[in-house]
């Protein structure tokens, strides 16, 4: 069993709570509390080509983040993200768990706004450092400090302005070791708003992933050359002043090297005061 | 006072003219970007025939906003002609103040080149703090037409007297004592028929001032928990439509109108103008009667928080007349958490009276204040007299809480110079957190960027509780 799909749990996690592309607001506070979960008993091979596990094998994940954004000013915000990982496999009828804080990320936000506050351009840059040593028995992720940047155009054109907005995001995040991984992120999403506080969101995201190391290798070590599309859903409904749920689901269709599972994620939003 | 001036001149290539006649615009970036200006322009695009060529002029103000803090006011005045014949003629330019008195003035005979621009950098001083009109008249072969522009010197330095009545203190104490005594008696009505399936919208009535009732609406969106309430104060005769934002509390008021009074016997010489209604009896004055239901409205929240208003954000705003109430209100209730006011009427008086009189006497309110002092042989003296009693200036130094305020620098009902006189009298405490926001080339109104800045300055001053 390969898998990528741990980074691909990470940026379905950060991507909802990062609310798009708008900035939080100065003195305002985003709390975010979210729970994955995600099943495979599937994978793609290093041609792309889906192939089933062992029977009886499988790799389950439960990733709990913590997610906090802080408006220091109109247009820059600082946020932090703290992940906890515990994952379970069968491969080759061995056993293996691990729970362990995986990569935690801290950066900036600066957001540029058209005159009609309509458009929104973020340029994001953060860091990320591993709160886990080593790679066994499960990898959490690649053990290695790392850097992330992120240019997130969120519009609301005027035909829009009651439904939703686009968001069209473009990511680079690389580890520092010898093998990378140089990651190339992108997520094209489409929001509607039902009613004044009920949502729904479309998202096509993906991940390439490239490194020296091309082997697919199996666990305990996460595998550093792949790539997938990833198609969500999300359902959102904003419960209170300063309360929102979102219920998401999701799938893989295309990958190359990584798992193929199915997924969900809860994420509740709270935004101070 | 004199102005210095220079003349260039350039010949447009074709291409370049082609997209002049389609994007004027354009040609004013690359203008703007070779003069080191903002891009705070007006234009005049004359069409005169079906090939479209044009004679566009252009008036670049040499600062954003068009507000000078430097020695020198900078203009450019840019000419685009898209003819195949040359322009010849001239221009003339003049700077008046907010008396109309002309401050300086000239012409030049201009040359335009068939397909050619002409950029005439202009430069000149003014003296005093305040706003100034810059004007520029166009005469050339085939296109004559004059712009006119607002420009600010120095604003935060504009000082006028206060004339605040001695007996001002004590006049307003009384009021608010008589409305205490009013039994508010308020009725709430829950809407079905206007509240929507994501808000509760309610008709309010209350008791205000000799126990005239008045009226509003209030929208509360259907989550849990307590909203930031907007107070809306309403502006000349005007009654606004429900809206149903999703963050806040709408509560947007009524306050009494001339019939009311009409059938109470409170207006005698049965006036049919709003804001001359008794307007030589400061105690009858209908404005005395409107500030008091303004501060009704804010007793309303306190009395009726459980609905689902958050009494420690209050947020009064206003346009125009609501203007003047959201900053009177503010002035007079400290418990209005902040406050703004877009083009706020009825700031500085006496010095509203003598720039209205002598650029716009036709304009709201000056032409009915003229009307009055010519049917009843009077003085101004005579209505400044009661008019300084409810002069928003007076009550500005009172306000605590953060102001927000924008002024069209066209606006002839708040001209420019009387808004940012008032602005300059908001105590330095309440000023720290204060904003004004000045709207270039614009009248008696507010531009969609500016209200979405105010939308987010409400969300930024609605964070901490005071």
């Amino acid at each position: 069993m390969k898998n990528g799909f741990l980074i691909l749990i990470l940026i379905g996690v950060f991507h909802n709570e990062s609310y798009a592309g708008f900035p939080v607001g100065k003195g305002r506070t985003v709390l975010s509390l979210a729970y994955n979960y995600y099943h495979s008993t599937k994978n793609f091979d290093i041609n792309g080509h889906i192939y089933k596990d062992k029977p009886g094998d499988y790799f389950d994940s439960h990733y709990f983040s913590m997610y906090v954004a802080h408006g220091i000013s109109r247009k820059l915000d600082i946020y932090a993200a703290l992940p906890f990982v515990a994952e379970q496999s069968r491969n080759d009828s061995i056993y293996r768990s691990r729970n362990a804080f995986a990569d935690c990320m801290i950066g900036f936000s600066f957001t540029k706004m058209n005159k009609s506050f309509n458009k929104f351009t973020s340029f994001k840059l953060a860091g990320i450092w591993p709160l886990y040593k080593g790679v066994t028995p499960l990898a959490v992720s690649y053990g290695a400090t790392g850097l992330d940047f992120t240019i997130n155009f969120t519009s609301t054109p005027k035909s829009m302005k009651k439904k939703g907005y686009f968001l069209l995001e473009g990511s680079y995040r690389h580890y520092f070791t010898k093998e990378g991984p140089d990651q190339f992120l992108f997520d094209i999403g489409r929001s509607f708003t039902i009613n004044h506080f009920n949502y729904i969101t479309f998202d096509v995201t993906g991940t390439f992933s490239s490194s020296l190391n091309k082997s697919a290798v199996v666990i305990p070590v996460i595998s550093k050359d792949f790539s997938y599309i990833e198609t969500k859903l999300t359902v959102g409904r904003r419960i209170s002043r300063i309360l929102t749920l979102y219920l998401e689901g999701f799938y893989t269709p295309l990958g190359r090297n990584t798992g193929l599972g199915l997924g969900g994620v809860f994420v509740s939003v709270v935004k101070l005061p | 006072m004199t102005a210095e001036t220079e003349i260039y001149q350039y010949a447009l290539p074709k291409l370049l003219l082609k997209v002049i006649r389609n994007h004027v615009f354009l040609v004013m970036i690359l203008v703007c970007i070779n003069q080191n200006v903002s891009a705070n322009t007006i234009n005049i695009n004359n069409k005169t025939d079906s090939t479209k060529q044009t004679v566009s002029i252009r008036v670049v103000a040499g600062n954003k906003d068009c507000i000078f803090k430097r020695k020198y006011i900078r203009y450019t005045i840019n000419i685009v002609n898209t003819y195949k014949v040359a322009q010849e003629g001239k221009i003339e330019y003049e700077v008046r103040n907010d008396r109309n008195k002309q401050l300086l003035g000239g012409q030049f005979d201009i040359h335009v080149d068939k397909k050619g621009l002409l950029i005439i950098p202009i430069k000149f001083k003014v003296t005093a703090p305040g706003f100034y009109e810059f004007s520029t008249r166009i005469n050339v072969t085939d296109y004559d037409d004059t712009i006119a522009t607002v420009f600010g010197y120095k604003p935060k330095l504009i000082k006028t007297p206060l004339h605040k009545p001695v007996d001002f203190d004590k006049f307003w104490d009384d009021a608010k004592a008589e409305l205490k005594k009013v039994d508010p008696k308020y009725t709430i009505e829950y809407s079905k028929k206007q509240s929507t399936s994501t808000h509760k919208f309610y008709n309010v009535e209350m008791q205000s001032l000799d126990n005239v009732t008045i009226h509003g609406w209030i929208s509360i969106p259907k989550l849990i928990g307590r909203f930031p309430v907007i107070l809306i104060m309403p502006g000349y005769k005007q009654v606004l439509q429900p809206f149903f934002p999703d963050d806040q509390a709408i509560f947007c008021l009524t306050v009494r109108n001339v019939s009311q009074l009409n059938k109470l016997n409170k207006n005698p010489r049965m006036e049919p103008e709003y804001c001359m209604v008794n307007i030589e009896d400061k105690n009858n004055f209908i404005y005395k009667g409107a500030y008091m239901d303004c501060l009704r409205a804010v007793d309303f929240i306190f009395a009726n928080y459980k609905l689902g208003l958050d009494t420690n954000r209050i947020i009064v705003f206003g346009g125009s007349q609501g203007g003047a109430f959201a900053l009177v209100t503010a002035a007079m209730d400290h418990r209005v958490h902040i406050c703004g006011a877009d083009n706020p009427i009825y700031c500085d008086m006496h010095n509203y009276y003598e720039i209205a009189n002598n650029k716009r006497p036709d304009a709201f309110p000056i032409k009915y204040y003229n009307q009055y002092l010519r049917q009843n042989a009077i003085q101004k003296e005579s209505l400044l007299k009661t008019l300084d009693y409810f002069d928003v200036q007076n009550f500005i130094p009172y306000i605590k809480c953060p102001v927000l305020i924008a002024l069209g620098t066209l606006d002839p009902i708040a001209p420019p110079a009387c808004v940012y006189a008032a602005y300059n009298k908001v105590g330095p405490a309440a000023r720290r957190k204060s904003e004004i926001h000045i709207l270039s080339n614009v009248g008696h109104e507010i531009t969609e960027e500016y209200s979405f800045i105010k939308f987010l300055w409400i969300e930024e001053n609605t964070v901490e509780i005071h």
